[in-house]
């Protein structure tokens, strides 16, 4: 998840300020992953790309499927968030004579993330919920240790019910940390 | 064992799955434009005995992996002693996906309607549904269309999962051309480019929507 956020902040980052030509290129990239499902992106991951010379074990395929996933999403989200600030705002930050970097630590990234917090809340839960995807290359985590009992104990009900509700309760503590940390973040810029 | 060759006959083939992709598609889009209407409006009704249960349900589906609904559905239902195929179990489990989703989106639009517009219905003597059928859902639903369609791109994307629990739709196709010919990455590659014919014209119609939307507002 973490390393979506990487990857997005810098396709964010090359997006905004980048030359054309690779702003066309993350553009292009970008509505490649948006538009196209995540198992289908797996699958060219993990199946496809041994064909062409790479081999990756599943966790890896995994992680590399889902950061690509994130970071096309965070892209979005993080220039929409950027370009919600107005422009008047980053006039006056030139005009105090601030550097650009400067400008957009103190001036853009503060309002900027406070816009898309909530957006980015609500990725993050899907991503999770997404993870359960890659129990379909075989990757470890929740969805494909429960397929794993329920062919040991043949009862996939009650199996996928309880690793369901496990899904349910990390979903709701994602979303209540979530809320508290916008909370506690919003809330002290404002002052 | 013999290795197929990927001819024309495999491309088509998987447009022929391509279709059972939209279908699918469709069907979860009209049963879930069903019950996320009626949960949007219980979600958005002033009594607390239809929009608790109807806020609760909406948290829990959104909380659950889709994957993890349609194996509850694919095995629970059979459990019960109905038999369900994939094709319906499937069906079942992405109406209630999109359902939770759309009422979601469409409770929230309808939010938006300011709360004078109830105030004038009320004044004018319309009854709930009335105002709400007359007033509110028009305007609601000029806001939701942008949404909508968004969502609907999510959806298609979603009924490539209806590949694990067996159901041949294009993803499942392009596993069975996979083990008959064994070039993944070609395959793999083709799929993703018919879900992207399909989903990229849908985002881009719903991006134009969103801006046509915001115009009159920034004036």
């Amino acid at each position: 998840m973490s390393l979506g956020i990487v990857v997005g902040m810098i396709g964010c980052g090359l997006q905004l300020y980048a030359g054309r030509w690779l702003r066309r290129m993350v553009q292009a990239w970008i509505e490649i992953v948006r538009n196209t499902p995540l198992l289908v992106q797996l699958f060219i991951i993990y199946f496809g790309l041994p064909e062409l010379g790479f081999r990756l074990s599943a966790n890896t395929a995994a992680l590399l499927g889902l950061s690509n996933y994130l970071g096309a999403f965070a892209t979005e989200i993080f220039r929409a968030g950027i370009e919600s600030v107005p422009t008047g705002q980053l006039e006056a930050g030139r005009a105090l004579g601030l550097r650009p970097l400067q400008t957009f630590r103190f001036i853009i990234a503060v309002p900027a993330l406070r816009a898309v917090l909530p957006a980015l809340g609500s990725q993050f839960t899907l991503i999770m919920l997404a993870t359960s995807v890659v129990s379909t290359i075989s990757a470890d985590e929740l969805a494909s240790i429960a397929n794993g009992l329920q062919t040991t104990n043949f009862r996939p009900f009650e199996i996928y019910l309880a690793a369901s509700l496990i899904y349910l309760a990390m979903t709701l503590a994602l979303r209540g940390l979530l809320t508290l940390a916008a909370g506690a973040y919003v809330g002290r810029w404002r002052e | 064992m013999v290795v197929h060759d990927l001819t024309w006959n495999s491309i088509e083939y998987l447009l022929l799955a391509t279709r059972w992709t939209l279908i699918l598609a469709a069907i979860a889009l009209i049963g879930g434009g069903i019950g996320g209407l009626l949960l949007a409006i219980a979600r958005t009704s002033p009594w607390r005995a239809a929009w608790i249960p109807a806020a609760v349900f909406i948290q829990v589906i959104e909380g659950i992996p889709l994957l993890m609904l349609l194996f509850l559905f694919y095995f629970g239902v059979s459990l019960s002693g109905l038999r369900l195929d994939a094709w319906t179990s499937v069906s079942i489990a992405l109406s209630f996906y999109a359902s939770a989703f759309l009422a979601d989106i469409w409770s929230g639009c309808i939010r938006t309607v300011p709360s004078g517009q109830w105030q004038a219905a009320r004044s004018l003597a319309l009854g709930y549904i009335p105002s709400l059928r007359l007033v509110i859902l028009p305007q609601a639903i000029r806001i939701a269309v942008a949404p909508t369609v968004g969502f609907l791109v999510q959806l298609i994307k979603a009924t490539a999962l209806a590949s694990i629990v067996g159901f041949v739709e294009l993803t499942r196709a392009g596993q069975i051309l996979n083990n008959m010919t064994f070039k993944p990455f070609l395959i793999y590659v083709i799929v993703a480019s018919i879900y992207f014919a399909i989903c990229a014209p849908l985002s881009i119609w719903s991006r134009s929507l969103e801006a046509r939307l915001k115009t009159p507002f920034n004036r």
